[in-house]
């Protein structure tokens, strides 16, 4: 495949170190912390580099990092980083229901100055709540933009499952984040 | 269409991961339906703001560096290790002898591993010693058991060369005498497996067993409660 091992690692630093930021982002939100952050992508970039025949040339190369990112921190971090309680799959709550129950203060509305740090807190906050297996599916989706197929051979899941583990994750964040969203015109609330 | 099933596919439907005809059909409901128009405008939302405001924090220079310093260290390690021979000493457990399955295709010659065809067809071939003669192929039995990934055992226990972080687990089933089972790839197989952290699982199974290859045929399994 390669005659040498320089060039293995030439073509490994052009294909896969390029996606550093993107797994480091997304190791960080995992765990929480920088050093296991720093950790959990050292060696996913160590096992992807030894494995690196295994990568089928043609394919999403971001989505195998991103495969081998996901079993590393299961078969090693994830018993170390406290998870939130599980949710219940089964209850399918609607948007407006959600929103209807949480009782949104107007006097509380936000200052322009501190919305912006204001909402990173709250964003890690709420990202706290969300167990690996939403976090995980709604920074696959939302910030690394990958398609549901994709997200589907990363997590290995049925389509179905990411389908609506995406959407919980999705609401159970908007959720704690209604304020923000209603100032930033995010959300308008239906007058009737 | 009615509103719970427009509910479940609005976020496919902001994703633009709907056939044209479901996403003809979810335009036509959502011109009528008002509420399930206020939960696309809410779904909406939320997707607009996460993909803005989710932070996105880059990995320091310092970071990067080391690693790719450190990559560069291994020169040592062959990019075909895959290829080299690899030892798994086989202790019998219980009656049979243990079985070790492994991907890409196997060739056991007693104890001596070759890897022959690393084309990531995940092919598990079952070696096994020390066998009963007196078990019939393709008995019909109700057995109990933990599911388990037969990599992660046999690397635990027999240090093979093996690492499932690169692709996942290969899962197989280890009966309560002990013995470990390979799945034959069929749909019961398939569903047993997609579930969400199956390692550990108690699992009762009918199905036929091949004693001579420790291959498990599910016909029909059941997760047993703790
Ligand atoms: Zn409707
Ligand atoms: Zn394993």
């Amino acid at each position: 495949m390669w005659d040498s091992i320089q060039e293995k690692q030439k073509a490994f630093e052009e294909e896969a170190v390029t996606h550093m930021d993107a797994l480091y982002n997304s190791a960080l939100k995992l765990t929480y912390n920088e050093d296991d952050a720093k950790d959990l992508i050292q060696e996913s970039y160590f096992k992807a580099f030894r494995f690196f025949e295994q990568f089928e040339p043609g394919t999403s190369c971001k989505a195998w990092l991103f495969k081998i990112l996901k079993n590393t921190f299961i078969n090693k971090y994830r018993k170390k980083v406290k998870q939130p309680e599980q949710v219940d799959f089964n209850t399918v709550e609607s948007f407006v229901d959600l929103i209807k129950d949480k009782n949104y203060d107007e006097d509380e509305a936000l200052d322009d100055g501190i919305v912006n740090s204001y909402l990173s807190d709250e964003i890690n906050e709420a990202l706290t709540k969300l167990s690996y297996e939403f976090k995980m599916v709604l920074i696959l989706s939302d910030v690394e933009g990958f398609s549901y197929k994709e997200i589907a051979d990363i997590m290995d899941c049925p389509i179905g499952t990411i389908r609506s583990r995406l959407s919980r994750a999705r609401k159970m964040m908007f959720k704690n984040l209604l304020k923000y969203a209603k100032k930033e015109g995010y959300y308008q609330e239906e007058k009737d | 269409m009615i509103c719970s099933t427009v509910n479940e596919l609005i976020a496919p439907y902001i994703d633009q991961e709907l056939s044209e005809e479901t996403l003809i059909k979810m335009n036509e409901h959502f011109e009528k339906c008002n509420s399930c128009r206020t939960e696309l405008k809410a779904h909406m939302g939320a997707h607009r703001l996460l993909a803005e405001k989710l932070e996105h924090t880059p990995v320091n220079d310092d970071v990067r560096d080391k690693i790719i310093a450190k990559m560069r260290e291994q020169e040592t390690a062959s990019p075909n290790w895959l290829f080299k021979k690899i030892h798994i000493p086989l202790r019998p457990v219980t009656g049979f002898a243990i079985a070790a399955s492994l991907i890409f295709g196997i060739l056991f010659i007693g104890d001596i591993v070759e890897f022959t065809n690393p084309d990531n067809t995940i092919r598990p071939i079952v070696i096994n010693s020390g066998m009963s003669p007196v078990m019939p192929d393709g008995l019909l039995a109700t057995v109990t058991g933990e599911v388990v990934c037969v990599g992660c055992y046999i690397r635990e226990n027999y240090n093979a060369e093996h690492d499932c972080d690169i692709k996942g687990h290969i899962f197989g089933f280890q009966s309560s005498d002990g013995n470990l089972w390979s799945f034959t790839h069929n749909e019961q197989a398939e569903n047993l497996i997609k579930i969400d952290e199956v390692t550990g699982k108690k699992v009762k199974i009918e199905g036929k067993l091949y004693y001579s290859a420790h291959f498990i045929n599910i016909d029909h399994y059941s997760i047993v409660e703790n």
